[in-house]
């Protein structure tokens, strides 16, 4: 496949819902074998992950406890707050100024027990109207 | 059944997961620890730190770990990796069947742009419900908080930065 086909891919992958490693492996898979390809990309992506962090969880039950592994914890769980308000960050870069008040609503609304499936689906729909309004008020000139 | 209701609730995380990784944190989070109360907010955050640091990604590292914790056995984490990843393969053999029509869809890309901001609610959100007493125990959590911050300012990898943190968290605790 030549660099433009897997651009095409790259983007469905991260549009579509899922980790976009497996939605990549799954889609060139298909391209290459049909739906067995499918399913070997599938399993090759997913495996070794499974794996590791399988390997990691049975160990880790019985180290959970020790005040060392503790410790590191501590001083873990700080960074990865920071990490993930670092993400709000990087992300709010790519919208608009007027836009910030939708995802600080969002967020609001998360805190206030509202699932964040709801909103998701909210914005899905919002979407679909709004595409359909513009596509069809252009064919109307 | 929790072994149905993990499976069912990882399903519907890869169901709506996206926007990537972080997004989906925060819908692992509200189905793991705010609607089951499967596992707490501190554990909750550990298993992000160890998502983090091991390869793969972050959405099927941490449902592997969270299937084996809830249920200290090995068909907990089939189920929770197959739950979060099985909406991917569903939905991404349907695109290739059609790919050439969807390619060209406008309707894809334009509903993507409109749920940016709220995936990027998704993600503060995540954020401020893991500034808990127990993620920030005193004083020298904040400054880890506040170094790490700007350490990822300057770009610096952020697994450095989570290895550093965990060597300073062992010597100052």
């Amino acid at each position: 496949m030549d660099e433009k086909e897997f651009m095409d891919y790259l983007s469905l992958a991260q549009a579509s819902p899922g980790p976009m490693a497996v939605n990549t492996a799954i889609l060139i898979g298909y391209r290459q074998a049909k739906l067995l390809g499918g399913i070997a990309g599938f399993l090759g992506s997913t495996l070794p992950s499974f794996i590791i962090l399988l390997l990691i969880a049975i160990f880790f039950q019985n180290f959970s406890e020790n005040p060392h592994v503790a410790k590191v914890f501590n001083g873990l769980r700080p960074a990865v707050v920071a990490l993930i308000l670092y993400t709000v960050f990087v992300f709010a870069k790519n919208v608009h100024k007027w836009e910030y008040p939708i995802f600080i609503a969002a967020a609001g609304f998360i805190l206030l027990g509202i699932s964040p499936l709801y909103l998701i689906c909210i914005g899905i729909i919002t979407g679909t109207i709004y595409t359909y309004y513009k596509t069809h008020k252009t064919k109307g000139f | 059944m929790v072994y149905w209701q993990l499976f069912l609730a990882f399903f519907k995380i890869g169901l709506f997961g996206f926007g990537g990784g972080y997004a989906m944190l925060s819908l692992i989070q509200h189905q793991v620890v705010t609607e089951h109360e499967w596992i707490s907010d501190t554990e909750f955050t550990n298993i992000i730190a160890i998502s983090q640091m091991t390869p793969g990604p972050i959405s099927i590292n941490s449902a592997t770990y969270i299937g084996y914790t809830v249920t200290h056995s090995v068909w907990g984490s089939v189920l929770t990796t197959l739950g979060v990843c099985l909406p991917s393969l569903i939905i991404m053999l349907i695109a290739s069947y059609f790919f050439l029509k969807l390619r060209e869809n406008i309707y894809v890309s334009t509903i993507m742009r409109t749920i940016y901001p709220i995936v990027i609610g998704l993600i503060l959100s995540a954020a401020l419900q893991l500034m808990t007493s127990e993620n920030f125990i005193d004083f020298k959590s904040y400054l880890i908080f506040i170094g790490a911050l700007l350490l990822l300012y300057k770009k610096l990898n952020p697994i450095l930065i989570m290895a550093l943190s965990g060597i300073i968290g062992f010597f100052i605790y």
